[in-house]
């Protein structure tokens, strides 16, 4: 087993839990996707993996060894990749890694030939000696995520890599991860809040909420798991956050979200509840009602009957 | 990664201006200023300038120790590097060795200055050099507490400027002050501005006894500040 967290309970300032009896396992080679909105403590499960914080209670072993912030042999062997953009600005992309390289005892010609190797993977190798500051977001990203990949590491910890950047850097960096996951051995840990990211590359899911995990799984398994909800989707032409609640107080529906202007509503199975929905949405022109196919969004919205992109950072 | 280290401080250009391009650009200024005003020994009120903006200058490039540390400890940075199999304290000291070392050698290019520019002789001058050494260290070691207490280069700076301009009047360096055994105390021990110049004075004059008081104080100073860096040192970190 690459990652082992039994019930681990993390408080900060000695009252505010940030993992709740967190349990989780990541074995070699797999991606596993930790979803969460902010503050659900993605961020603070991954920091407790990595040795950078001790937690009060429960057992993390990584690489079949109990995990302590003095175990540097333990760190050899993972990468991380931090939710913020973690290079030096001043120094050029080559020094970055030269930096980064040699932290993790790359030394002469290996160091020489893994920048390369790394350089070609981020996309970067024309552009190695530029200072980051002249980079774009995406290129920025990319170095942040080669500065954790050059010591070849065995669990790779990707925490939010894909925020603030533009899609098509976002779509490079996911083909990435998922060339990365099939070429090698390497164990990938990688948290978001974004659905489709985690459905396009992840094993496995563990979905995380206020320190705890509530579901977990392959993508598939846990959308089976509330195949038996049907969900619609109502598309209007002025919404109105102000219904959201009056649309959740329905008998039998289970969720409602708004995303620009179509209400997503989950809803217990065979349950009638259209005329009631359209009689709520019939003051802001109704065009089109359909039925929708699940996703993570679904699963974590029936679970806690709130939607994971309930603010956009951590 | 101390070679890194060295480089990230050498690239700090507008540092090097702001602290090698304002004092000699000072010095220079103020220099004319005492000439014109009819001093007649244009090579000792050389020297005394000079020795009074390389210590002031010195307080001032702390912001070299204070900045690394803010980057690396008090921004997102401090995951990735704590995330390193290196012991953590060794981005401290790297931090202040190079602030320390990048601060000396402007320390020594002002005194080239002063020396070769205004033909000042300096009476002692490894002597000189060994105490403008020990103010560095104090300097920098004061900048580092200061950040590891405030958590913030803008504060840090802000406390830095108070107590350079504060010490540098108290020591009545930059205009005499009413003579009394009280401003006379004040000039000699008020802080370690004071006790730098004190001692290089000291040795500029000749008088051993000035020279052994300012340099035990600068070094007692210097191993507290330094006690005081590592424990505060272990708060951040952990």
């Amino acid at each position: 087993m690459i990652v082992s967290m039994k019930d681990v309970i993390k408080r900060y300032d000695g009252e505010r839990l940030a993992l709740d009896y967190l349990s989780l396992d990541v074995k070699a080679g797999e991606v596993v996707g930790l979803l969460g909105p902010n503050g659900a403590g993605k961020t603070t499960a991954i920091s407790a993996i990595v040795g950078l914080l001790d937690i009060d209670e429960g057992i993390i072993e990584v690489f079949d060894k109990p995990q302590n912030n003095g175990n540097l042999e333990t760190r050899k062997r993972i990468g991380l990749v931090t939710q913020e953009v973690t290079v030096y600005e001043d120094l050029s992309a080559y020094e970055n890694l030269l930096f980064f390289g040699k932290l993790y005892g790359l030394r002469g010609e290996r160091l020489k030939s893994r920048i390369n190797t790394v350089a070609k993977l981020i996309g970067l190798e024309g552009r190695l000696h530029e200072l980051p500051k002249k980079y774009s977001g995406g290129m920025k990203r990319r170095l942040n995520i080669g500065c954790a990949l050059l010591h070849e590491p065995e669990l790779i910890i990707m925490d939010e890599p894909t925020v603030g950047i533009d899609p098509q850097s976002r779509n490079y960096i996911i083909e990435f991860v998922k060339t990365l996951a099939k070429e090698t051995d390497t164990a990938i840990i990688y948290t978001s809040h974004y659905i489709e990211e985690v459905e396009a590359i992840a094993d496995r899911v563990y979905i995380i909420d206020q320190g705890h995990i509530i579901a977990k799984g392959t993508v598939q398994s846990l959308i089976e798991s509330i195949k038996g909800d049907q969900r619609i989707a109502i598309d209007v032409k002025t919404p109105n956050e102000n219904v959201l609640s009056a649309l959740e107080a329905i008998d039998d529906v289970v969720g409602v979200r708004l995303e620009n202007k179509t209400y997503h509503i989950t809803a217990a199975a065979h349950a009638d509840v259209l005329d009631k929905l359209l009689s709520i949405l019939a003051t802001q022109t109704i065009r089109n009602v359909a039925n929708e196919q699940a996703d993570l969004e679904d699963v974590f919205l029936t679970l806690t009957g709130k939607s994971l992109r309930d603010g956009e950072a951590g | 990664m101390m070679r890194f280290y060295l480089m990230r401080v050498l690239k700090d250009y507008l540092g090097h201006l702001i602290l090698i391009g304002l004092p000699v650009a000072l010095i220079y200024l103020m220099v004319s200023v005492n000439t014109e005003a009819g001093n007649p020994d244009r090579e000792a009120a050389a020297l005394y300038i000079g020795i009074v903006y390389i210590i002031m200058f010195q307080a001032f490039g702390a912001a070299y120790a204070f900045e690394g540390l803010e980057h690396d400890f008090f921004k997102p940075f401090k995951a990735r590097l704590l995330a390193a199999p290196v012991k953590p304290y060794r981005f401290v000291l790297a931090n202040i060795v190079f602030s320390i070392v990048i601060g000396y050698a402007q320390s020594l290019v002002l005194l080239a200055y002063v020396m070769l520019v205004f033909n000042a002789s300096v009476p002692g001058l490894g002597f000189v050099m060994l105490i403008l050494l020990l103010g560095v260290i104090v300097a920098q070691l004061f900048g580092s507490v200061a950040v590891l207490l405030l958590k913030k280069a803008a504060k840090a700076q802000a406390l830095m400027t108070l107590y350079v301009i504060g010490g540098m009047l108290l020591a009545g360096v930059f205009f005499p002050l009413p003579e009394s055994d009280m401003t006379i105390f004040l000039s000699k021990y008020s802080s370690p501005v004071a006790w730098t110049h004190y001692a290089a004075y000291g040795v500029i004059e000749g008088i051993s006894s000035q020279v052994f008081v300012g340099v035990s104080l600068l070094m007692s100073v210097a191993v507290l500040a330094l006690i005081t860096v590592v424990l505060l040192s272990k708060r951040v970190m952990a």
